[in-house]
């Protein structure tokens, strides 16, 4: 079992609080940092160890206000790792809030739903 | 050392003086004893007066009490003394720590600022080149008179670029959004830029979609992406083709739509969801293309989410899609350099004093 992974949110990058003892993986804020790779790469890879040896039931919920497109590329590479989880016949799925008057948000939702191979929720906030 | 005399000055000083000053008493009492008894101030009586009265014993005594006592307050006024000199040793230590801190961070504020110096003028210099680069909107307002293209990079240099193509009886119109802002999004702004002249000019690939495509093709292998790559980088564009003789625009999307306006109808055309470069989608499917006609005094837009992102001044609303068509519908009427005016004054209002989240672009044309 991986170590739960927590990282606190700055101006420009949201909090990250993938939680191993509940399976409750929150992303919450803003991404927009300046070095999307460096933000990202270290969360991407724990997700990949994860993945492997995944618990019962892995929900993703995602609260993210705003992402610049470099951080969208990113954000959609985490997601997709999460497919392994499904492909292999676990219990993963992602949580998309918005806010409702936030169409921008939305529309990337609907959009990552579209093309993910993992059950996909989308909710208002 | 000079502390430790003086330490020892004070309490022999304090002490002789207590003792002076106590010897002061047996003398006054014996003189005054020796009056009251009329005996006369020779030593014999004075001798006989300090024998026959021990009261005068007690009062011998004072100068030794007074002298202790003084020695006593002498102490402790040598620690008050010791105690401010160390006091203000300690204030002096201080201040010249704080001054060296100062100095050290004086220093690192001279780097920093020589640093940002060379950095901006740095990427001043980048600017000119990139706009030396992408100067091609001369060549479509020379095509379009009514057209305006707002360009507002974050920082500078910008990864939004504004492209025009003139190829056979087509003119090929795109808003670009690379990935990144600044410096990274002008190295990915110059990509785009010459991977869309190469396919257009010299590839001489005229159907819209099919440039995204190639585009997308050749995006991947410039940066290497086709295997495990760790750059994800690329673009977002909506690209028109529009052909004059027919009256017909050929438009396909990666990520962001056109909007077609005409009177104060607005028709949206979505993009295809996948960006140019990047992620390998397992379901990424080939760019599509739609086609529509246009009556002369339409007008196209396109833009990057730069605008449609951009927090309220209270950070708690993006401006979003619907003001933006908001304001081209109802500006429809109006010369596009008052629609273009307007448009930023809008966006001035809305942002206020919040910083801009990320590279603008609005392209509008009319037809």
């Amino acid at each position: 079992m991986v170590d739960s992974l927590r990282i606190g949110a700055t101006e420009d990058t949201p909090e990250i609080d993938f939680d191993t003892t509940t399976g409750v993986f929150k992303v919450t804020g803003r991404a927009l940092p300046e070095n999307a790779h460096e933000f990202f790469k270290p969360i991407e890879e724990w997700v990949q160890s994860y993945v492997e040896s995944p618990l019962e039931s892995t929900v993703v919920e995602m609260r993210i206000d705003y992402f610049n497109s470099a951080a969208t590329r990113y954000i959609f590479n985490l997601l997709m790792c999460f497919e392994d989880i499904v492909d292999d016949g676990g219990d993963a799925k992602v949580i998309w809030y918005y806010k409702e008057d936030d169409d921008m948000i939305e529309t990337k939702g609907e959009e990552l739903a579209s093309i993910l191979e993992v059950p996909f929720e989308m909710k208002t906030l | 050392m000079s502390s430790g005399l003086s330490t020892k000055d004070a309490r022999v000083q304090y002490a002789i003086y207590g003792a002076l000053f106590g010897f002061a008493f047996p003398v006054v009492a014996t003189l005054f004893d020796a009056f009251v008894r009329d005996m006369g101030f020779g030593l014999s009586s004075l001798i006989e007066v300090q024998r026959t009265q021990p009261l005068h014993w007690i009062i011998d005594t004072a100068p030794l009490f007074l002298g202790f006592f003084a020695c006593l307050a002498g102490i402790k006024q040598q620690e008050v003394v010791e105690a401010n000199d160390g006091l203000e040793l300690k204030v002096q230590q201080r201040t010249e720590m704080l001054h060296e801190q100062n100095e050290e961070l004086r220093t690192i504020q001279d780097e920093l600022e020589d640093s940002l110096h060379r950095i901006s003028q740095s990427i001043n210099y980048a600017q000119r080149i990139q706009e030396a680069i992408i100067s091609n909107t001369q060549e479509l307002k020379a095509q379009f008179q009514e057209s305006s293209v707002m360009f507002r990079p974050r920082d500078v240099v910008s990864g939004d670029f504004p492209w025009y193509v003139r190829k056979d009886n087509y003119h090929f119109i795109a808003a670009v959004d690379c990935t990144g802002h600044g410096v990274p999004g002008a190295f990915m702004s110059l990509i785009g830029y010459f991977l869309l002249n190469k396919i257009v000019k010299e590839q001489g690939m005229l159907d819209t979609n099919d440039i995204l495509c190639e585009l997308h093709k050749e995006v991947v292998n410039v940066l290497n992406q086709e295997t495990e790559s760790d750059v994800h980088d690329g673009m977002d564009l909506a690209l028109c083709r529009i052909d004059v003789a027919n009256g017909e625009i050929m438009y396909s999307g990666a990520g962001n739509p056109v909007y077609h306006m005409r009177d104060e109808d607005l028709v949206e055309y979505k993009a295809d969801f996948w960006s140019i470069g990047g992620t390998q989608y397992k379901k990424r499917k080939p760019y599509s293309a739609q086609k529509f006609k246009y009556k002369s005094g339409d007008m196209i837009s396109m833009f990057s989410d730069g605008i449609t992102d951009q927090f309220s001044a209270d950070g708690s609303t993006k401006f979003g899609y619907r003001r933006v068509k908001d304001h081209l519908i109802a500006n429809y009427n109006k010369p596009l350099s008052e629609v273009h005016e307007s448009f930023e004054k809008e966006l001035n209002l809305w942002m206020g004093d919040h910083r801009q989240m990320d590279d603008m672009l609005l392209m509008n044309v009319r037809l």
